[in-house]
């Protein structure tokens, strides 16, 4: 087997993996999909939303927002971090975006991998009544608990956006089925692109170890 | 628990022998039941 790196930036990158059959980059493809895992709010407590999203939109938004901590091996699947975002419309007519950035971590390791997604639009209105001008305005107080998990049991926990691979015509001509594949995979910000893929190929390997020391306890191999 | 009206936002109590739906502050008729300030709502993000 042959790896070549061809480009590589923040969040993206793209090698060649040669010598080696399709049913192997597919399982790296899967492992990087859905075995690699990363944090991601799973719980939503909401103490006031009067804004123009329902509840559970609210929560499919945050839970969709990518979370970055420093090092991702400190944390197991009982943890649970706290984020919390308390936020109201302007004072006058108008509106505020909400955006991930003010989502507060009481981990202070761990953030919005992203400061830029917009979660919730929360408009001030003018009313007049019997000659009275009010402002009514939106708010939202929650708090939202962040989990490892991995992208097999929901999307959320899925540390790439793009994980595809492309195979390279063969210009000898001949009839192998040992083939070369042009690997792209793009982080969504949560982890380095470079640790996904080596994370992946650790849990391959651990696996693949987890069944030979198995077979090899059981039938004395 | 108050219900606030829609449209001016203010609480407004129910009264038992009141016959009807109706703010008396600007006369709207819609009403929102406030959410408790004890009462959290518990969601899954999914």
């Amino acid at each position: 087997m042959d790896v070549k790196k061809e480009y590589h930036k923040d969040n993206e990158v793209r090698f060649v993996v040669s010598g080696v059959k399709v049913r192997f980059v597919n399982a790296l493809r899967r492992a990087m999909i859905a075995e690699v895992p990363k944090l991601a709010i799973d719980e939503v407590n909401i103490y006031e939303n009067t804004s123009l999203l329902y509840d559970e939109q609210l929560a499919l938004r945050l839970g969709l927002i990518p979370l970055k901590a420093a090092d991702i091996h400190e944390y197991n699947e009982d943890d649970a971090i706290s984020l919390t975002l308390k936020a109201e419309s302007p004072e006058r007519v108008g509106y505020t975006v909400v955006y991930s950035k003010e989502l507060i971590s009481a981990d202070p390791k761990v953030e919005p991998a992203l400061g830029n997604v917009p979660i919730v639009k929360l408009v001030s209105t003018e009313q007049e009544i019997n000659g009275i001008r009010t402002v009514a305005r939106q708010r939202v107080s929650l708090e939202a608990i962040a989990r490892l998990g991995r992208g097999r049991n929901h999307a959320k926990w899925q540390p790439v956006t793009i994980c595809t691979f492309k195979e390279l015509p063969d210009e000898s001509g001949g009839s192998s089925k040992q083939k070369a594949f042009v690997f792209t995979v793009e982080s969504d910000g949560s982890l380095p692109v470079d640790e996904i893929v080596t994370e992946a190929a650790r849990i391959m390997r651990d696996k693949f170890e987890t069944l030979v020391t198995a077979l090899k306890t059981q039938q004395g191999i | 628990m108050g219900y606030y009206c829609l449209r001016c936002k203010r609480v407004v109590e129910l009264k038992s022998d009141y016959q009807g739906i109706r703010c008396p502050y600007c006369g709207y008729r819609a009403l929102r039941k406030e959410r408790s300030s004890v009462m959290v709502k518990k969601l899954k993000a999914v």
